[in-house]
């Protein structure tokens, strides 16, 4: 069969699947649809340029919400290298966006294990500009704003880069400056306390005497209102116990969200 | 012959004995390469072979022990040691008694354990750095662990005498780890047992292993684009904790982009951390690994690396166009090698790059001479 041809049933077969994919914002069944995995595949194993090209043109046609999530899971599983890189390269041919790759995987955060987590931070790493200088949530700032914290969302962001994640979601969530300037406050404090532990300026054993402040801001976070900011303070506490001084694991252990109590516990 | 003589001279023809199918030769002791967590995976278990076993550089290696340290993966600091009682006297009903054995160390610092976790009672006492008579337990053969406490960098003994004539029947050489290999796989790649044949990166951290170094072979994935996660952890703790002072790095594709981020983060927090070298680094096809779907070729020098390999080939469709490139300052100068500019390599496709023998054994190579166990 010509390369022509393949793309045609290709663009069918996606054109058939089209209306089965979820409405923008449900959260995405994490289930191998054999057909799209099958569609996926014959990018694999084309035997020529254009045999690829044509099963890429297949693959344009589905919507992204539908093909990015089975692609996670065929590079996911994949024992192989070959395997393995078919998501970063189909990404990068159609191409899909950055926005398209947040509003597909963000769903399949909720309800998901450590392990699946950390494979879907792996592909949102591309999003999140991460350095030795933490990292750059700016690219969720509309599934924050306007809307409640989604638990997966927020447990991904608080235990991926705790920083980046208050100052996202203080940003978004808090409207008034009178509370929104205490919180950034606080996490600048702990944030530049962290970086002299991490570049050797502060030893741990130095950080009472040396960074009272971070110390006071950590624990009054540890006691805020806002559950994301006891989460942080609970994050905080187990990276970097030197800090830990003012915070109650103790009730953080028993606080009334279960973000915070599996934190504290560090029972991930 | 008096049997003291007799058991010295089994002690020195054992091997030759044994494989003419002779009875079995004298108790003996054998070492294992280092533990890794609750076990050995992603490493097979093995013996260092006989002929190593006071080997200084192939033979047994162990880590020390640091003070308080808390292995991040679990105590697997303690190296397997077996006894085996093989030997005969005279004495003991039929004639079939048994040769009492001691062990004897070369340092205060190297203890024995029953448990592979050093569980309290567990630990053999010495006298003059000698043991009582081992208890095998009616078994032929005693586990034991062996620890090391002291300096990153020796040489402890652990000798087998038989009390009878104080013959020495075996004797083991241990080097405390100085350094530390780590291997980086590319995407989709999982160290396991047995290693897959194409997974050259693994391939050469198994042998570099069965070489007598310490080698954590890694899911490139264990190292985030800012070079943090578990192996950064590891090697940091190896520093701090265990007298590593010499690292090595290599990776292939993403592991290869793993490669830059784990040394750039070392490189940059090394205040921190310690003391320490990058003695080696190197990428098989390296690929920037900002995340799971970069293809950004890694031409980005490890930060403070003595010595950089770098092999590469380039992409077509075949390899979805992943290829690795030029990268300043590398071996072979001045930036690497394309190995489709040679004869082995031409035609080569990004997922068979790492499994050329030309470019394992230039990692070999280039890595034992640069980088102590």
């Amino acid at each position: 069969m010509s390369p022509t041809k393949i793309a045609v049933l290709l663009a069918l077969v996606a054109a058939t699947l089209a209306p089965a994919a979820p409405p923008q914002g449900t959260p995405a069944p994490l289930e191998a649809d054999p057909v799209l995995q099958q569609s996926i595949q014959r990018v694999l194993s084309a035997a020529s340029e254009a045999e690829q090209r044509a099963a890429l043109e297949a693959l344009r046609a589905v919507p992204p919400a539908r093909l990015v999530p089975q692609l996670f899971l065929f590079s996911n599983e994949a024992s192989d290298t070959r395997a393995a890189m078919v998501l970063a390269f189909v990404v990068h041919e159609l191409p899909l966006t950055e926005d398209r790759l947040v509003q597909a995987l963000l769903p399949l955060l909720e309800g998901a294990d450590a392990a699946r987590r950390r494979a879907l931070g792996g592909v949102l790493s591309a999003v999140e500009r991460r350095s030795l200088d933490g990292a750059d949530f700016q690219a969720y700032r509309d599934h924050v704003e306007g809307r409640e914290l989604a638990p997966g969302l927020a447990r991904y962001l608080f235990e991926t880069e705790p920083n980046a994640a208050l100052r996202l979601v203080a940003r978004a969530q808090v409207v008034g400056q009178d509370e929104l300037r205490p919180l950034l406050w606080a996490e600048h404090e702990v944030a530049d306390a962290l970086w002299k532990l991490d570049f050797g300026f502060v030893a741990p054993t130095d950080v009472a005497r040396l960074e009272p402040g971070a110390i006071e801001e950590l624990g009054r976070l540890a006691r805020h209102p806002r559950w994301w900011a006891r989460l942080y303070a609970a994050e905080i506490a187990g990276r970097a116990p030197s800090l830990a001084r003012d915070v109650s694991l103790e009730a953080l252990r028993r606080d009334e969200n279960a973000l915070v109590r599996e934190a504290a516990l560090g029972s991930r | 012959m008096s049997t003291p003589r007799v058991l010295l001279v089994l002690a020195l023809c054992g091997p030759p004995l044994a494989a003419q199918g002779a009875r079995p030769g004298p108790g003996g002791l054998t070492a294992f390469r280092p533990q890794h967590g609750a076990g050995y995976a992603p490493f097979p278990r093995s013996a260092v072979p006989d002929l190593l076993e006071e080997d200084l550089e192939r033979g047994p290696g162990i880590r020390v022990n640091g003070p308080g340290e808390s292995d991040p993966a679990g105590e697997d600091d303690l190296v397997e040691v077996t006894v085996v009682r093989a030997l005969r006297g005279a004495g003991g009903p039929g004639g079939r008694g048994v040769i009492s054995l001691v062990l004897e160390r070369g340092a205060p610092e190297l203890a024995l354990w029953t448990t592979r976790t050093k569980q309290v009672g567990t630990g053999l006492a010495f006298t003059g750095n000698r043991t009582a008579e081992l208890d095998f337990g009616g078994a032929e053969t005693l586990t034991l662990w062996a620890e090391w406490t002291g300096a990153a960098g020796a040489t402890p003994a652990l000798t087998l005498r038989a009390l009878e004539g104080d013959a020495l029947l075996d004797r083991l050489r241990f080097h405390a780890f100085r350094g530390l290999v780590v291997a980086l796989g590319g995407e989709g790649q999982t160290p396991q047992v047995p290693v897959d044949p194409n997974h050259g990166t693994f391939v050469i951290g198994i042998e570099l292993e069965q070489r007598g170094y310490d080698v954590l072979m890694r899911d490139e994935d264990e190292v985030d684009a800012a070079g943090a996660g578990p192996v950064y952890t590891e090697v940091v703790n190896a520093i701090q904790e265990r007298g590593v002072a010499e690292i090595a790095v290599f990776g292939y594709s993403h592991g290869g982009g793993s490669t830059h981020d784990l040394c750039e983060r070392l490189d940059a927090f090394r205040l921190a951390i310690g003391t320490f070298a990058i003695g080696f680094t190197s990428y098989v096809d390296g690929v920037q690994n900002d995340s799971d779907v970069d293809i950004d070729m890694e031409l980005r020098r490890p930060p403070s690396s003595g010595y950089h390999a770098n092999h590469y080939q380039r992409g077509t469709f075949a390899d979805f166009f992943l290829d690795g490139g030029a990268v300043p300052s590398s071996q072979p100068p001045p930036t690497g090698l394309d190995v489709e500019t040679i004869f082995w390599g031409v035609g080569a496709t990004h997922f068979v790059v790492d499994d050329f023998d030309e470019v394992s054994d230039f990692i070999h190579l280039n890595l034992a001479a640069r980088v102590a166990r």
